[in-house]
């Protein structure tokens, strides 16, 4: 498990499933065996490429994909860039397994395309800017705040909150991540988080998730009635509106 | 029987009292190292108020002795030593694991907490005293003067009426609460000052919220068993014994510093001019006393 003290971590606030981030990752199943080509872009253009191997006889439940790992490939891990034929490094997964697309580290800002390596045209390419059925976008959120959640293909929205971190009478500890689902709707609507709690979005039906910060929340002292010592103070009443 | 009678009214051995009093000053600084912490002090106080009462058993007694602190300035130092926020996992793997963990983060180096509580009142809570009269030799004085030669080089001996205290007690200093919220304050930005610029407020907060209440934190290394301000207060007064530097500085300036009434031995009657001499008469065998209504100075007059 690599770990990081990534100043975008703190700078990138918003998520989007088409863009993955350190804090957005994609997680996919591919069930028909057969060998697959992924390439990964940055922006416009393929910018590496890689190979995953969708094997009955492979025991492997999950592959971990980094894809700034493909991108930018260092000494301590050079072998990701290891095929001269271009075709990148190769992966190997069961058909019931999962490849997870993630960002190690970085600015990110990565979409992945995988096709059958056949080209059989009747078989559609995947991308993760379409997020299929089956699917599951991870965020994490840490930055407090109001965040509207939506798939911007078929409109639905919900919304997400993350509370601001107190110091407690313990040590903080991320619970375990929430789960949400992501259909003609999202189920639940609303959820509240603790920055840096997990939050595995379920999706069923094609999706392209975008989680935006509407209102940030910095703390007590800031102005935000909702600050999370509970207390509104004195407020001068206003009359209401006709 | 004896020669000389003086006597002051309890109102004027008041008026006395509260010169002798306000005539009192103490500054004193220190700095020691106490294993785990190192800390120092900078003090400066004067006496204001007090309820003077004189007794018929030869007592004076002064309660509610307000000591002013002008500066009472603490700095407890420490090292915060390889303290790490728990490491934990960024992007949660939703089977078995985790793909990208956040670092433990350790944060360290010697903080400095400098708590200015200047301003405080504590007080003397009981000042017995007796009256003392001692004869005072001026050091300047030459042994072959004369007392008219000490009289006129300005180097004269003296009667001296010492207030005398047999008890001095210093109460504790009240350290007000709030001096827990200031030292959290101070080693929250000593945090603040070990992470990078770039790192904004929420994100501090947040680390912060990982490392868990910070008083407990610095208690936790000070050795703080109780409240942060009785340990500060048990700090100055105990460890650094300031109260029992305080008090023995009250009673060496009223026993011995500063007298409550002195005069010149011997003590001029007439003026000299005119080709005389000034006439002084020799005190001797002086006491004082006090009776709840007054003081008595009681002298013979001798060669």
């Amino acid at each position: 498990m690599p770990n990081t003290f990534d100043r975008f971590l703190f700078t990138q606030i918003g998520l989007d499933s088409a863009s993955l981030t350190m804090l957005g990752s994609v997680v996919h199943g591919f069930q028909e065996p057969g060998e697959y080509r992924g390439t990964v872009r940055a922006g416009g253009l393929p910018e590496a490429a890689f190979t995953v191997s969708v094997d009955k006889q492979c025991a492997v439940a999950q592959v971990n994909i980094d894809l700034d790992q493909l991108l930018n490939p260092d000494a301590k891990t050079g072998d990701t860039a290891c095929c001269a034929d271009g075709s990148g490094p190769r992966f190997v997964v069961h058909p019931k397994g999962f490849v997870v697309f993630h960002v190690g580290r970085g600015r990110g800002g990565y979409a992945v395309n995988v096709r059958r390596a056949d080209e059989n045209p009747e078989l559609k390419a995947y991308d993760t800017k379409q997020l299929q059925p089956g699917d599951v976008f991870a965020a994490m959120l840490i930055r407090p705040g109001t965040y509207r959640i939506s798939n911007v293909l078929n409109q639905a929205e919900g919304e997400l909150t993350v509370s601001y971190p107190v110091i407690g009478k313990t040590a903080f500890k991320p619970p375990p991540p929430l789960h949400l689902e992501c259909g003609e709707g999202f189920e639940p609507k609303a959820l509240k988080l603790y920055p840096s709690q997990g939050l595995n979005v379920h999706v069923k039906v094609p999706a392209h998730l975008k989680i935006e910060l509407l209102r940030a929340d910095d703390g007590p002292g800031s102005g935000d009635p909702a600050s999370p010592t509970g207390r509104a103070g004195w407020q001068k009443a206003v009359a209401a509106s006709t | 029987m004896s020669h000389v009678t003086l006597a002051a009214s309890a109102n004027a051995f008041l008026q006395l009292f509260n010169a002798l009093r306000n005539g009192f000053t103490f500054a004193q600084s220190d700095s020691a190292n106490f294993g785990p912490f190192s800390a120092s002090y900078a003090v400066a106080m004067h006496l204001e108020n007090g309820n003077l009462s004189l007794h018929d058993d030869d007592t004076l007694e002064v309660q509610h002795l307000d000591i002013v602190w002008d500066t009472l300035k603490v700095e407890v130092c420490f090292d915060l030593p390889g303290f790490c926020t728990p490491s934990f996992c960024i992007i949660p793997d939703p089977w078995n694991g985790c793909l990208v963990g956040f670092p433990s983060i350790c944060i360290g180096g010697p903080i400095c907490a400098p708590l200015d509580l200047s301003g405080l009142v504590s007080e003397v809570s009981d000042l017995k005293a007796r009256l003392q009269p001692v004869y005072f030799i001026d050091p300047a004085r030459l042994p072959a003067w004369s007392d008219l030669d000490a009289e006129f080089a300005g180097h004269p001996n003296k009667w001296r009426v010492f207030i005398d205290p047999v008890l001095v007690l210093v109460e504790p200093i009240d350290v007000p609460a709030t001096v827990a919220n200031l030292l959290e304050n101070i080693v929250k930005q000593a945090i603040d000052n070990f992470l990078p610029g770039w790192v904004p407020q929420w994100a501090k907060d947040w680390l912060l919220s990982l490392l868990g209440p910070i008083i407990d934190l610095v208690a936790g290394i000070l050795g703080v068993v109780g409240s942060i301000e009785d340990w500060v207060s048990d700090l100055i007064g105990n460890q650094f014994n300031l109260l029992a530097i305080i008090e023995t500085a009250i009673a060496d300036y009223f026993a011995a510093k500063t007298p409550i009434f002195e005069f010149e031995d011997p003590y001029p009657i007439l003026e000299g001019g005119g080709g005389l001499i000034p006439v002084k008469l020799p005190i001797r065998n002086l006491s004082a006393t006090i009776s709840s209504k007054e003081m008595t100075v009681l002298a013979d007059v001798g060669a």
